[in-house]
């Protein structure tokens, strides 16, 4: 037994790791454990109850209190801690390996060189994130894999979730190159955070009933960004001037293009009303839909009729043959009319201050300029609709047209997307399913996931299973904690450290971008408002 | 106890010479919750 040392204890109430003597397979290692809780003990705190005289406890506990400060042998500490399932020895081999310590064995306090050794990573992708809380060394990742494996940020509010997001998304976009980003925001929350990634390459879509003007007057501001901005002399007009520049459009999720699709589903409509064709005139309309099937079916008629002239000629005889017969008063004569009209005289495409779920979603995957789009849709039941379109778009033409670029979806408030009670919300089974399948497809694809969210307790588990990173910070409900335990197979003493954690404060832990995978990373990580602030005041300059 | 490692990077934490701590029990109490408590 040793003296109680008042320097170890505080220590000890930040995150560190603890190294116990084992002997294995005739090699000496050391069980790499995380503590969980410390407490101070003394031999005489059992003699104090409720029945002890006042005199008797008083004299104790002045005894008691005496001790901690001057080395009396009477008092230690028991540290609870939790198997890592990772061995170490000292030249530094790390093995995978839950292995049981044996009572007796000594333990050791692990170094912060040793404690980033276990996780900083090195490459091309590799950032840091933040400091390690306890050790206050860097905690580097590997940033590309947050964009690869999907990654989950779970907090209360006020944690600083859209802070840590905002800021992880900037490291990322710094880092991956080849990477758009798509960030659907129901709060408002965003412009701001994100302001300086928008001015440089960004393109904001409002729902149409969203007008552009008011929407750069109601942005978010965080509270404390405000008061920094005011103490600095900055005019929040500066914002709204800066968004002003941002390019901003309305997203429309009905397509008003022409393409070949248009024209299937024309003459499929047609067809519902076969009775009126000659059989012949059935079988040619059949056929010619089979073929169109065959190509791109979102190419525009103008681009249809300039690259395949010959299928084109095709698809404009066939229709005549078709209609010619028919009495010239039938419906369906007039539609296929009306059909043969459109093909021979495409509409132009004309550039617009508006787009289309289609055009957008071209647009994110081959011909944008711009690597990151922010979705501003209020409405709840309106935003889950369009996140529905847009994934089921980006995934078809993935599938069918070309991967083209990456893209990374951040889902800002996923509690109203990816909830397992869909009852009475509106479109919850649209977003649902879209979700589940860039989290399931993904990154076949090339296609990531950010979830953000407060309320972990009802989120769709097909989707939470799918996650590879997670950052979680305080979550005041027990319930939200144990799911986040049993998602991740986490500790649930360590997920309780959570509780106590300040603002900007996360338990980071990944299967892919820390070196050995799944270790506790406790970190503060930086504050993405000193970010925007220094941003602004060189813009003011 | 001085600390061991590669080159100039100490394996142990310089706090480690006042932390003369032993495993004291170790339970599972689910796959994911192994716990060990030490004693000092």
């Amino acid at each position: 037994m040793a003296p109680f040392q008042i320097e170890v204890f505080d220590r000890l109430h930040d995150p560190i790791l603890i190294g116990v003597e084992r002997r294995y397979n005739g090699e000496d290692w050391f069980i790499i454990f995380d503590v969980a809780d410390i407490m101070p003990l003394h031999m005489e705190m059992g003699s104090v109850g409720v029945s002890l005289p006042y005199k008797l406890q008083e004299y104790v506990l002045e005894n008691i209190e005496e001790s901690w400060f001057h080395e009396d042998g009477n008092n230690w500490m028991a540290v609870r801690a939790v198997n890592t399932g990772y061995l170490i020895n000292r030249d530094r081999v790390v093995m995978r390996k839950l292995l049981t310590p044996l009572a007796g064995s000594r333990a050791h306090l692990l170094s912060a060189s040793t404690y980033q050794y276990l996780v900083n990573k090195e490459g091309s992708y590799t950032v840091e994130v933040g400091r390690v809380k306890g050790y206050g060394v860097p905690a580097r990742i590997d940033i590309s894999t947050l964009h690869r494996y999907h990654t989950g940020i779970f907090g209360y509010t006020g944690t600083g979730k859209s802070n840590l997001t905002s800021n992880l998304l900037r490291k990322i976009m710094d880092t991956v190159d080849d990477l758009v980003a798509v960030v659907l925001d129901i709060t408002g929350e965003y412009p701001i955070n994100i302001i300086d990634m928008l001015e440089r390459y960004g393109v904001i879509y409002l729902d149409p009933s969203t007008p552009i003007d008011s929407f750069r007057e109601t942005v978010v501001y965080p509270e404390t960004l405000q008061q920094r901005m005011a103490g600095e002399g900055l005019d929040p007009r500066i914002v709204r001037d800066i968004l002003m520049k941002i390019p901003t459009k309305k997203l429309y999720l009905e397509d008003d293009e022409v393409t070949i699709e248009s024209v299937i589903g024309e003459i499929n409509s047609v067809l519902r009303d076969a009775d009126k064709l000659t059989l012949d005139g059935r079988v040619k309309l059949m056929e010619l839909v089979r073929s169109l099937y065959e190509m791109d079916r979102r190419m525009d008629l103008k681009t249809f009729k300039e690259k395949y002239g010959d299928m084109y000629q095709h698809v404009l005889d066939t229709l005549r043959e078709v209609a010619n017969p028919l009495n010239q008063r039938s419906t369906v004569r007039i539609k296929l009319e009306s059909l043969i009209a459109l093909i021979e005289e495409p509409p132009e495409q004309v550039e617009r201050d508006y787009e289309t779920i289609r055009k957008f979603a071209r647009r994110i995957l081959y011909h944008g300029e711009e690597r990151l789009y922010l979705l501003y849709i209020p409405e709840d039941f309106l935003a889950r609709e369009y996140i529905a379109r847009l994934i089921d778009e980006i995934f078809l033409l993935k599938k069918t047209a070309g991967l083209g670029r990456k893209v990374l979806f951040v889902v800002d408030e996923a509690h109203e997307f990816i909830s397992r009670e869909t009852r009475g919300a509106r479109n919850m089974d649209r977003s649902n399913l879209a979700l589940e399948k860039l989290f399931r497809q993904g990154r076949k694809y090339g296609v990531g996931g950010w979830i953000v969210t407060q309320r972990v307790a009802h989120l769709n588990t097909s989707i939470m299973q799918q996650l590879h990173t997670y950052f979680v910070s305080t979550l005041p409900r027990t319930y939200d904690r144990s799911v986040v335990a049993d998602a991740f197979s986490i500790s649930k003493s360590i997920i309780d450290k959570v509780q106590a954690y300040d603002m900007g404060e996360w338990l980071f832990m990944s299967h892919v971008a820390t070196k050995y995978k799944n270790i506790p990373v406790e970190v503060r990580t930086d504050n993405n408002e000193d970010y925007v602030l220094d941003w602004l005041l060189s813009k003011k300059a | 106890m001085v600390g061991v490692g590669m080159e100039n990077e100490t394996l142990f934490d310089e706090l480690d010479d006042k932390f003369d701590a032993r495993i004291a029990y170790y339970t599972v109490q689910n796959p994911t919750d192994k716990e060990g408590k030490m004693g000092v």
